[in-house]
């Protein structure tokens, strides 16, 4: 990176400047000086500092002047260039806009889609971590600074992708409050030693800060430094991502409006939470039962370190602390049956809390009830289930499953390993998620005698003698419907049909309170693009390190060096120029190849074209013979009568 | 049926030729590289039609004999390709039919009475005795000089055939039209059905009505098949909603009718998909009374009774539906490529010729085949 563009990100942007200076005025205590003031005040100070440290390299005022003049002219272009490129993205994004609205299907119009879920994440996370947006992008939408941050590995120094001068103007943000005015001075220092060290430099102030600071301080001051006006400040080598993604889906005042909420609560948010949310959106934790678990662990984390404000006691603001997380995580998908229950019982356990006790204590002792109640409600249920459940098997037997379940699984190899039953098991899949190939390989792996097959040679499956299905279960309505991964309900029709009976191995932790009629009304969509890809690839596998923003910033980060290298060669180097349109050509090509020639790759900009993936469907409870719990095997209609003596006895 | 008894028939040098046409036509039926039942209808009968021009005979029974033979080799290839052998027992109908009639005004015997007996229901389980009568008096008039020119028949017949496979699915777009109402909700598990896509776009754009399609993926074997077939409809400005096969029962609730094209129907009213998991759509149709209704052509209809289903639906190889895997722990996979569906999960049947209940198929099949040409590979008795 160049020493000019170095200097020209301390210098211009005027976002980081005006954020940094409230700040630092707070902490001096100069509040009669407005920004501007302070503004110009610093950026004298800091030419001020540029034209000694130069003078001491051994440059004349002339020569000072001189370049100062050359690089003003590049701003100046640099900016004009800017400008134009939003205008044209803005141009693009009302079109793109236009279609978008269209594309919310007819039938699931009331569901939230994952495009307003993952702008809204994205919004969150922008604001916390924005001096580092760069970072967050380059990952694909995730969050993993804070977190490794707080971790202590020096993910920080390894900003290479970033300008450094847009990480130099970001620190003295970061640091604010008290060491403002120090970092300021090293980081200019540092700039004018060698430009490359800088970011290693600064980062090291950062992690000295973190060091210093507990956790939630540093969340704290992470978040406070931007958003102030509600407006995403853009550094240069990102300036659309972001704001691209996120005007495409803001359409709706709903959404804007929850994202709002979020963002005035932003600093409130746990970074673990953020951890686990992006863990979750990108379905690395799927199934009920592991997102509950994940989600009591991070609680943890959040309780360890959660200190109660004066005025107020632990059991009051816990409470509302921990509903901020709660809205964030729903932000990551729906919550789950499961994590519902379990919010729902911790809430009630702070409650219990009694005021008087030491903050200290209280938080220990939630922590261990929490992990007494992912024991009681998971593992030992868990195990209580197997226990009944196997004495339905017997000998020889063949069993149908569908997708992937936990008690299943432990269940299947329960029987087949652990008491030498001969059975057989047809793990019945289907697309987009494919989790009943993890199911199948686990048990194969143990020596199961496993058979896989797709949602769609049901026939055949059927015809194999089969003597159960065992389904899992997302969750089990009032009404004794069963809510479940999408597909399970037509292979229980089929069983039905077929006279096999349909047992549902479920922790009375996923019932619920709520009734549904069919699966139009409530529903969790996922995303379409995941149906693009014609392959038995996992979406999870398949998107890896490819993120589509991630892409897109890489691709601005060519044009953006492309275009400062050109600007550093003024006039000439018509080899550069050459190359360069031959690297462009090359990248073309690279996109042509990389994009793997979808049929329906594009179907955004057909307005009568819609994907829909939907996760759930619900079972009637005809379907089902019985629901195997920790409480015993029951039949589906008893769903109620079992949550009225769970309510009583928790 | 070996190529040698076949060839020797033919000792000239024309047929030599014509043989090597066959064998590449066989050995492509036996690959799987003409796809789709139209297109194997009509390589077939472009087949047939060069056959019989070059084939030589005494009598026409002769001439039907090498049709069965030819036939029986064809349906050897690819038994699950049943356009292929479809067509040519309608040809082998045409043939007998002209024979009857010939016999019928030369010697106006029995035939005349049996003629209409065939087609009734009580005969159908005295069968086996009509071929047998047949020959008979198909022998006793070979003694006879035939008089018409059963190669310019058969050859006519086949024209006839090829001019309605090609214009089948104008017919079958002007009954099922009316069957579709304004904002209708349908779903098409078959998107690699032709007749569907025609019938679907001609709807919207001639008939200007406003629908929706539901398109499953038929993943693994179709889903390139239903993206195309969606991305045609939208393109057409038809409201397409691309569904993974998993969401079909969640949205059956919401589906006026299902669509599906069919690969051949059988005499009982069932018929095979090209595409799999249409059995399951099907049944959910069923269990939420939905119509389902099935578009087939005419040459679609097979004579064939399905008594033993697996025979007929076709299985692929898993490595479209599982990775590459450590051989010592590989799973059993099933990858099923077509479909059988029973005929009580289908409500109608639109054909060219007019829409049918299922258990009424039986009796368009035997307008055009006849009994005795059932089994190719049966030789006379």
């Amino acid at each position: 990176m160049s020493e000019s563009e170095a200097k020209a990100g301390v210098a211009t942007p005027p976002g980081k400047s005006e954020q940094a200076a409230p700040v630092a005025a707070a902490t001096s205590g100069e509040k009669k000086l407005s920004n501007k003031e302070l503004k110009e005040m610093k950026k004298q100070e800091k030419a001020a500092k540029r034209a000694a440290l130069k003078q001491a390299n051994g440059m004349s005022i002339e020569q000072q002047q001189q370049q100062a003049q050359i690089k003003k002219e590049k701003k100046q272009l640099q900016r004009e260039q800017q400008q134009k490129r939003e205008q044209k993205q803005k141009n693009a994004n009302k079109k793109k806009q236009s279609g978008q609205n269209v594309k919310k299907s007819t039938l699931f119009g009331h569901l939230e889609t994952t495009e307003e879920r993952r702008a809204t994440i994205l919004a969150v996370t922008s604001a916390v971590s924005s001096p580092r947006t760069s970072r967050i992008t380059a990952a694909g939408l995730m969050v993993p600074v804070v977190a490794s941050a707080l971790s202590g590995s020096n993910v920080l120094t390894a900003s290479s992708l970033m300008p450094t001068g847009s990480n130099a103007a970001s620190t003295p943000a970061t640091t604010a409050p008290t060491s403002a005015t120090t970092t300021i001075s090293a980081s200019s220092t540092a700039l004018s030693a060698a430009s490359t060290s800088t970011a290693t430099i600064t980062t090291t102030a950062v992690q000295q800060e973190i060091a210093s600071s507990n956790a939630s301080d540093v969340a704290k001051t992470l978040a406070s430094i931007s958003l102030e006006a509600g407006e995403f400040n853009v550094l240069p080598g990102i300036s659309s991502v972001i704001p691209a993604a996120l005007e495409q889906s803001f359409d709706s005042s709903s959404l804007v409006s929850s994202v709002k909420e979020l963002l005035l609560n932003k600093d409130l948010i746990h970074p673990s939470i953020l951890l686990l949310t992006s863990h979750l959106a990108h379905y690395k934790i799927v199934g009920s039962i592991p997102r509950c678990i994940a989600m009591l662990e991070v609680f943890q984390i959040v309780i360890k370190d959660y200190q109660t404000p004066k005025g107020t006691t632990l059991s009051r603001n816990l409470t509302s602390y921990l509903s901020h997380q709660i809205d964030l995580l729903k932000k990551a998908r729906p919550l789950s049956v499961t994590m519902g229950n379990a919010i729902r019982w911790l809430k009630q356990e702070i409650s219990l809390i009694d005021p008087s006790t030491p903050d200290k204590a209280a938080k220990k002792d939630l922590c261990e009830k929490i992990g007494q109640f992912a024991k009681e409600k998971i593992e030992l249920a868990d195990q209580l289930i197997i226990d009944n459940a196997s004495t339905q098997i017997e000998d020889s037997t063949t069993i149908v499953t569908y997708g992937s379940s936990k008690v299943l699984t432990e269940l299947l190899l329960h029987n087949s390993i652990g008491l030498k039953k001969n059975i057989k098991i047809i793990v019945v899949d289907s697309r987009p998620l494919f989790e009943g190939r993890k199911m199948a390989e686990t048990l194969r792996n143990a020596g199961v005698n496993v058979m896989y097959a797709l949602i769609t040679s049901l026939d055949t499956v059927f015809n194999m003698d089969v003597d159960y299905v065992f389904l899992g279960a997302h969750s089990i309505l009032s009404n004794g419907f069963l809510y479940s991964r999408a597909g399970t309900a037509m292979l229980a029709m089929s069983a039905k049909r077929r006279n096999i009976p349909v047992l549902v191995c479920c922790e009375s932790l996923k019932f619920s309170q709520r009734v549904q009629l069919d699966s139009v009304t409530f529903n969790e969509l996922a995303d379409p693009n995941d149906l693009i890809n014609i392959d038995y690839e996992n979406p999870v596998e398949r998107r890896g390190n490819k993120g589509a923003l991630l892409n897109q910033f890489v691709k601005e980060r060519k044009l953006e060096k492309k275009k400062l290298e050109m600007e550093n060669k003024p006039k000439g180097n018509k080899i550069g120029g050459k190359k360069g349109s031959e690297e462009e050509n090359k990248d073309v090509n690279d996109e042509g190849d990389n994009g793997e020639k979808n049929i329906l790759d594009g179907w955004q900009e057909l307005p009568s074209l819609n994907i829909v993936n939907i996760l759930y469907d619900l079972t009637p409870p005809e379907y089902i013979k019985k629901v195997i719990t920790e409480f015993g095997a029951l039949p589906p209609s008893s769903v109620p009568v079992i949550l009225r003596e769970y309510k009583g006895s928790a | 049926m070996s190529s040698q008894a076949f060839s020797s028939a033919h000792p000239n040098a024309a047929t030599s030729d014509l043989n090597i046409t066959i064998d590449t036509f066989v050995a492509k039926l036996k690959r799987r590289q003409v796809q789709g039942s139209y297109a194997i209808a009509l390589e077939t009968l472009q087949l047939l039609m060069r056959f019989i021009s070059a084939a030589r005979w005494n009598h026409v029974n002769e001439l039907i004999e090498q049709i069965r033979d030819l036939g029986n080799r064809l349906e050897k290839a690819h038994p699950t390709a049943f356009s292929c052998g479809n067509v040519i027992r309608r040809i082998l109908a045409v043939l007998r039919d002209e024979v009857e009639e010939d016999t019928m005004n030369t010697t106006v015997t029995s035939t005349s009475v049996a003629e209409p007996l065939i087609s009734s229901m009580f005969n159908l389980l005295q069968k086996p005795e009509q071929p047998h009568q047949n020959r008979k008096n198909s022998s006793s008039s070979s003694t006879m000089k035939t008089k018409t020119d059963y190669r310019q028949v058969a050859i006519q017949g086949i024209k006839d055939l090829i001019d309605e496979i090609k214009n089948i699915d104008e017919g079958i777009q002007q009954i099922a039209i009316d069957l579709i109402h304004d904002h209708e909700i349908l779903l098409t598990p078959t998107p690699d059905s032709k007749t569907v896509l025609k019938f679907l776009i001609t709807a919207r754009e001639r008939s200007n009505r406003t629908f929706t399609v539901l398109v499953t993926e038929g993943f693994p074997n179709n889903t390139k098949n239903a993206h195309e077939f969606a991305k045609k409809l939208a393109q057409h400005n038809i409201e397409t909603l691309v569904v993974p096969d998993s969401a079909v029962f969640a949205l059956m609730s919401r589906v006026g009718k299902v669509i599906i094209g069919t690969k051949a129907v059988f005499v009982n009213g069932g018929t095979i998909s090209s595409n799999s998991g249409v059995s399951s759509v099907c049944e959910c149709a069923r269990e939420f009374r939905t119509p389902v209704f099935a578009v087939a052509g005419l040459y679609k209809l097979s004579p064939l009774y399905p008594f033993d289903v697996e025979k007929f639906v076709e299985f692929g190889g898993s490595q479209r539906i599982l990775p590459r895997m450590d051989p010592r722990k590989r799973l059993d996979a099933v990858n099923q490529i077509t479909d059988y569906v029973p005929p009580e999960n289908i409500d109608i049947y639109i054909t060219n010729v007019g829409g049918f209940n299922p258990s009424f198929i039986y009796r368009i099949a035997w307008d055009n085949y006849k009994q005795i040409d059932v089994h190719l590979d049966k030789k006379k008795v």
